[in-house]
């Protein structure tokens, strides 16, 4: 039987009473809050009990607080005469608990709760500069499906990095609304001398959490990166040493009962330190693979599937015939190169082939191909659309229903050549 | 910002200030309460401790002793003032009811 027990805090920072409830279902299942960090609460295993929790916060204590710090000890003391045991306690955030179903409440005054909350809501709250990172990467990627819309839509990173984005976003609004919201009925609930009632909803915190983390998942399956369990492993490394840095210089200097003052300042120079490192390395990480397609997105390779020995009478040696594929769940693009040899003189042929399978982007898709000054050209069989290009170069854009070609030759391409080009790609 | 706040007493802080009135420390500050108020005011520990250090910011209470982790206070001048304002407050509220109420009670 497990003796501890470890789960995220998934609590809004103001939901105290929804805090206090969720201790009180955990000591009556066997569980007693231990301890109490930014990523979690940790639990130990107990009889199970019922009884009461209180969680508090007192805007001036701070995490980096000496281990007891008088202010808190005194705080704490007054709690313990009037009945309450403390549970734990981070920085601002007290957890008492009580057997004793008379003992009176730690908070009397609905007013002062809300006014510590507001000040703690002024640090807690994501800062405006975030959102606005967030809304520049969205623009970009706006930007970058006005411009490029085949290579966006179809390539799993560009598609799904803007999702995680959105995702933070919409994480970021949801936050705020409903701190704002519940900021308004606590102002007029304390008015009335009343506290504050809270509509937490954890369990979309909870939902919004998995969905993000799915999101990340996916783009790093999707990129389809080779050496992926090495690559999450340096990050991991590198992501570590951002925390455990400053983590343990602040741990320290609280065991050593080093003054608020002295904590903050190093634990902040052990920040930018340790920040510092971390750039350095993943500098050295990413020179040490200059040269190795480590980092980039790796395409699927196909089967060519137009040569050019089945539109010409070359057999096609020496040619290199290349094409790869990237998908997502908006289209299929393909890219087919056919090169001949440098220096012989041999004609190349270049095709993309484009499979829509959210129509709804079929235009953006023939804009994206076609914006290359194309005009309609004279039709083929099977074929719903053809264009070409307005100076008459022999590049072409094929359409069908779910399908838009792309071919571009070193060479007049003769009707014929077309037409069999078209029955080769069609859908 | 203080002065600001404690324009007006809420029931807690004016029996909170009335207490200080003599030394005493938090928890006699919350027995001294609920004793003289029957009960009928009782002031959590956590509220307690969080007004004693904005009254002490605002100069109205001063911290006068140090037993171990036991702080004693006691009420300043400013703090007299500021009792004193709440309890004409009052009176005035008071005087108004008397005056309105009994005239309204007059056939």
């Amino acid at each position: 039987m497990r003796k501890h027990h470890f789960h995220l805090q998934y609590f809004s920072f103001y939901d105290l009473d929804g805090m206090g409830r969720h201790l009180e279902e955990m000591a009556a299942r066997g569980w007693m809050l231990e301890k109490m960090t930014t990523f979690g609460w940790h639990y130990r295993r107990m009889e199970p009990k019922r009884l009461r929790f209180t969680v508090t916060y007192h805007d001036t204590f701070s995490v980096f607080d000496p281990e007891g710090n008088e202010g808190q000890q005194e705080y704490q003391d007054l709690c313990r005469q009037s009945g309450w045991e403390v549970a734990a306690a981070n920085g601002p955030l007290q957890a008492f608990y009580t057997e004793d179903e008379d003992a009176p409440p730690i908070e009397t005054d609905p007013q002062l709760v809300l006014e510590t909350v507001e000040k703690l809501a002024k640090r807690s709250l994501p800062g405006v500069l975030g959102a606005v990172l967030i809304v520049l990467q969205l623009i970009m990627f706006v930007n970058n499906l006005q411009h490029f819309p085949i290579l966006t839509l179809s390539s799993p990173t560009q598609l799904s990095i803007p999702l995680l984005w959105f995702l933070l976003l919409v994480g970021y609004a949801a936050r705020t609304l409903s701190y704002h919201r519940w900021h308004r009925k606590a102002r007029a609930a304390a008015k009335a001398g009343e506290f504050p009632a809270v509509s937490s909803h954890p369990r979309r915190r909870i939902l919004l959490l998995a969905v993000l983390c799915a999101a990340v998942c996916y783009t790093l399956l999707a990129a389809n990166l080779p050496y992926l369990i090495p690559l999450l492993l340096g990050i991991t490394v590198f992501l570590s040493l951002l925390f455990l840095i400053p983590g343990m210089v602040h741990g320290i200097l609280k065991y050593r009962g080093a003054s608020a003052k002295v904590n903050r300042r190093w634990t902040t120079i052990a920040s930018v330190a340790s920040v510092l490192l971390v750039t350095a390395m993943v500098s050295a990480f990413i020179f040490f693979l200059v040269g190795n397609p480590i980092l980039h997105n790796r395409k699927a390779q196909v089967d060519p599937p137009l040569r050019i020995g089945l539109l010409t009478d070359l057999d096609g040696s020496g040619y290199t015939s290349h094409a790869e594929r990237n998908e997502t769940i908006l289209l299929r693009h393909i890219t087919g190169r056919e090169e001949a040899p440098r220096d012989s003189g041999l004609p190349d042929l270049v095709y993309e082939i484009v499979d829509v399978k959210f129509s709804p982007v079929y235009n953006l898709c023939l804009e994206d191909l076609t914006r290359r000054y194309f005009v309609p050209a004279a039709p083929l069989p099977g074929v719903n659309a053809v264009y070409q290009h307005a100076k008459g170069y022999p590049s072409y854009v094929l359409c069908w229903d779910t399908r838009l070609v792309h071919l571009s030759a070193d060479w007049d391409l003769t009707a014929d050549q077309l037409e069999t080009a078209a029955r080769i790609l069609a859908p | 910002m203080p002065r600001e706040k404690f324009q007006t007493l809420t029931e807690q802080m004016y029996y909170i200030l009335l207490c200080l009135r003599e030394e005493r420390c938090g928890m006699d500050i919350m027995d001294w309460v609920s004793a003289c108020t029957g009960g009928q005011v009782r002031i959590g520990a956590g509220t307690l401790y969080n007004l004693l250090e904005q009254f002490c910011d605002a100069g109205m209470i001063v911290l006068t002793r140090i037993e171990g982790r036991r702080r004693s206070y006691r009420l300043t001048n400013k703090g007299v003032e500021a009792l004193q304002k709440e309890y004409d407050r009052l009176c005035r509220q008071a005087a108004d009811f008397r005056r309105i109420m009994g005239e309204e009670e007059r056939p």
